[in-house]
């Protein structure tokens, strides 16, 4: 976890200072997003449910307790709107990712902004594209540890809090999922 | 040879074990190619996933309080005023002892009062 949010901020927030308001929102959105655009892989779709759960949040904070730290807190909202919000899609849905060249997307303009080559961006989007399809493939329990650990950097005992599960459970759940995507991706692995 | 199992492995990949547990492992997976292979299929598959779809750390909480923007600008102009004064303070007493410790100001000075002393004389 690399930014610092205080115990102020939050409180302030929670009290319904405007500013502080606004800046919870700024500090968590991207990272929300994010989190949405990888369990759903679609970004109109992430950028939806983002707006909701930052809605939601803003709403419930004078409930929040704070026995929890408020990025755990957050994150148990998001990932529980992505996975009901997946249950009534039922899965009948195609990846943005998989749109033609041209309608790029923010992710796309991120690799742009790395100064890769031409190649090496349509590599970086084909090897996105099979990773979000290899996720989808993954129960909605599985995917969601996998991105919190590996791409939101959380630990065990936050995901844990999150998820509302044991510590016993993420590992194992992480453990299977990751074994899982081995043998997915086990072409991209060996080139 | 004893072994630790895959999720102890797995907790030891992902920094997740206390420091002594974390060296016995250490130790072990240089004697072990079984359990290195291991870890190596776990950095493989971890490092596609990042390099698909980057890190987005997420903000922590912390309990220090915050100072207000305007007024922690206000500080930070004081320090660097503070500084400032202090740079300037020691080199203007540098010079002033620089000017004490002038040699020909010092044999000039003993030349006066020797030179006094013999008038008087």
């Amino acid at each position: 976890m690399s930014e610092i949010i205080s115990r102020e901020l939050v409180h302030l927030a929670q009290q319904g200072d405007p500013r502080a308001i606004q800046e919870l929102v700024e500090r968590f959105r991207k990272p929300l997003f994010h989190y949405a655009c990888n369990h759903l892989g679609n970004e109109s779709e992430a950028e939806d449910l983002t707006q909701e759960v930052l809605f939601k949040a803003v709403r419930a904070l004078p409930a929040f307790k704070g026995d929890a730290a408020i990025g755990t807190w957050l994150f148990r909202i998001m990932v529980n709107t992505c996975i009901d919000y997946q249950r009534k899609q039922n899965g009948h849905r195609i990846f943005s990712l998989d749109k033609p060249f041209g309608e790029e997307d923010s992710a796309q303009l991120e690799l742009k902004d790395n100064g890769l080559l031409p190649d090496e961006i349509v590599e970086r989007i084909e090897l996105r594209s099979s990773v979000l399809e290899a996720l989808k493939i993954l129960s909605p329990e599985h995917r969601t540890i996998v991105i919190l650990h590996d791409i939101n950097s959380f630990k065990y005992n936050e995901i844990a809090g999150i998820m509302k599960i044991s510590i016993g459970t993420v590992k194992s759940r992480l453990f299977y999922a990751r074994r899982e995507l081995r043998k997915l991706l086990a072409p991209l692995m060996e080139g | 040879m004893w072994c630790p199992d895959d999720l102890e492995l797995q907790s030891y990949y992902d920094g997740e074990l206390e420091s002594p547990k974390m060296t016995a492992i250490t130790v072990h997976i240089q004697n072990c190619p079984g359990c290195r292979e291991k870890i190596n299929q776990l950095q493989k598959i971890v490092a596609l996933i990042q390099t698909a779809l980057p890190v987005t750390p997420v903000p922590g909480e912390s309990d220090i309080q915050t100072t207000p923007l305007g007024k922690r600008r206000f500080m930070f102009i004081a320090a660097a005023v503070l500084v400032i004064l202090m740079v300037l303070g020691g080199w203007y007493f540098s010079q002033i002892q620089q000017t004490d410790l002038n040699p020909e100001a010092e044999i000039m000075m003993q030349y006066m009062v020797l030179h006094e002393e013999d008038c008087s004389e």
